[in-house]
């Protein structure tokens, strides 16, 4: 098979531009804007998007609903990842209908995800907006206190004010899902999130 | 609109695309496999599309032997068969050549020809080479069957809410252009078909023109090209454009002096 000159520049342009566009899409801030919060067990971002395939076994198999797709508002390269989202459901990988294993990390194929101890995890650190806060505004409210599955994430204090530890929180966010106040006083950010470290 | 006469081959792959679809919808709700094309899982046993397999070790640098072994499966029965996927197991492929079927008067010529379009080949370089310098796997956004499924789960198990829509547009905006140009998609731009296509070495099955039979020297005839989705040109076609050959069999049915011979296994 020849390959004429005109033909061989022809595939040398478009090489370039299929690069040009590709190239752009890569300079689209991808979580650093929006720093996304990744499901237990995941690897390091910089290798999530690679190493994530988008086959969506890990939303089907999440009992509590908790992970989701994410959208492009999450950068080109996070497209359709899995990503939690705490209002759908929460993430009961350390008590509650997953605490056996964490089936995302168990079913993931490519290993993007992986199955690791529960006591290594933490996804995230929940936030308190304290003027939306029921307690803080002198309701009498200690939901987060009572669901929230660590010891020593969530203490009160006299007034029976919610005080938050973010060294012991896993991010796991059962307090931001059942938080009653409207709109919900609670984010589930990613900050001080550890992941898994990819072997190279 | 044009008379569609539709063989039994045909109707055999229809329903094998149609078994395939459902046993992809229905297997996460029993629990025995979960995934789409790109990744299958049953537990224990895994399947990874070479594509997704190539993209994985180029962007993380490493190859894992979890990745490797399931994919030395998938990867013989590429060599052996070909683009076998692409006819008989693969939706959107078949969506397409039916949306085409429609309009069959306005149909081009669909004599191929024997050079080879390298711009997919362009474009399978910048996506990998992509994937090495910036860590970005285009394909896992626009392939389509897997993007299809992807999105068609999501909405089986949590609502319209959330559904990629871009990927439901951009598959509309696909179907709406092969009613014109037919599976053009997948001869020139379809990343994972250039892959399997590349790696089908052996291609067992693929059909062969009884020269002698064959009436196109008199009556100019050219039906199984013609015929043919994937523009092969099927009575000059060399080994190499004959790995385009999605085995649908179509030019074996629709032959008026059945000259094409089915090679198989030799």
């Amino acid at each position: 098979m020849r390959v004429t000159r005109r033909e061989f520049l022809r595939l040398l342009a478009e090489g370039a531009v299929a690069l040009g566009f590709l190239r752009i899409s890569s300079l689209v801030p991808s979580g650093s804007l929006t720093e996304v919060v990744r499901p237990p067990g995941s690897v390091e971002e910089e290798f999530f998007n690679t190493l994530c395939v988008r086959c969506g076994v890990c939303v089907e198999v999440c009992p509590t609903n908790a992970i989701v797709f994410a959208d492009y508002m999450d950068g080109v390269e996070a497209a359709n990842t899995p990503k939690i989202n705490p209002i759908i459901g929460p993430c009961e990988f350390y008590r509650g209908r997953c605490d056996t294993e964490m089936k995302c990390g168990k079913f993931c194929p490519t290993g993007a995800l992986q199955l690791i101890s529960k006591n290594g995890v933490k996804m995230g650190t929940a936030l308190l907006n304290q003027g939306i806060c029921l307690a803080y505004l002198g309701k009498e409210c200690v939901v987060c206190d009572e669901l929230c599955p660590v010891p020593d994430a969530i203490t009160l204090d006299e007034q029976k004010r919610p005080h938050f530890h973010s060294d012991n929180c896993v991010g796991c966010g059962i307090c931001v899902h059942y938080c009653p106040a409207q709109p919900k006083a609670l984010t589930l950010s990613s900050t001080g999130a550890r992941r898994v470290r990819w072997p190279r | 609109m044009a008379k569609i006469k539709i063989g039994k081959i045909e109707i055999l792959r229809a329903v094998t695309v149609l078994l395939v679809v459902i046993f992809f919808l229905a297997a996460p709700f029993f629990g025995f496999a979960y995934g789409t094309n790109c990744a299958l899982t049953f537990g224990s046993f895994v399947l990874i599309s070479p594509l997704e397999l190539l993209l994985m070790v180029l962007g993380t640098q490493t190859a894992l032997m979890s990745w490797l072994i399931p994919s030395i499966l998938v990867i013989l029965i590429i060599v052996l068969f070909g683009r076998f996927f692409c006819g008989w197991v693969c939706p959107v492929g078949m969506l397409l050549e039916y949306s085409h079927a429609f309009t069959e008067t306005k149909k081009m010529k669909g004599i191929g020809s024997l050079h080879s379009n390298w711009d997919r080949y362009a474009l399978i370089l910048a996506i990998l080479l992509a994937s090495l310098l910036f860590n970005f796997a285009a394909p896992y956004l626009f392939s389509p069957p897997g993007a299809v499924y992807r999105a068609t789960l999501y909405f089986m198990l949590r609502g319209l809410i959330g559904v990629d829509l871009a990927v439901i547009a951009f598959f509309f905006v696909m179907d709406v252009l092969a009613i014109h140009y037919g599976r053009t998609w997948c001869s020139t731009i379809c990343p994972l078909g250039t892959v399997i296509s590349s790696l089908s070495i052996i291609n067992l099955v693929s059909p062969k023109v009884d020269k002698k039979a064959c009436v196109d020297f008199d009556f100019n005839c050219l039906n199984c090209e013609r015929l043919c989705p994937m523009h092969v040109p099927i009575l000059r076609a060399n080994r190499w454009a004959m790995t385009e050959c999605n085995k649908c069999l179509k030019c074996w049915e629709g032959c008026p002096v059945k000259a094409i011979k089915i090679r198989a296994f030799g």
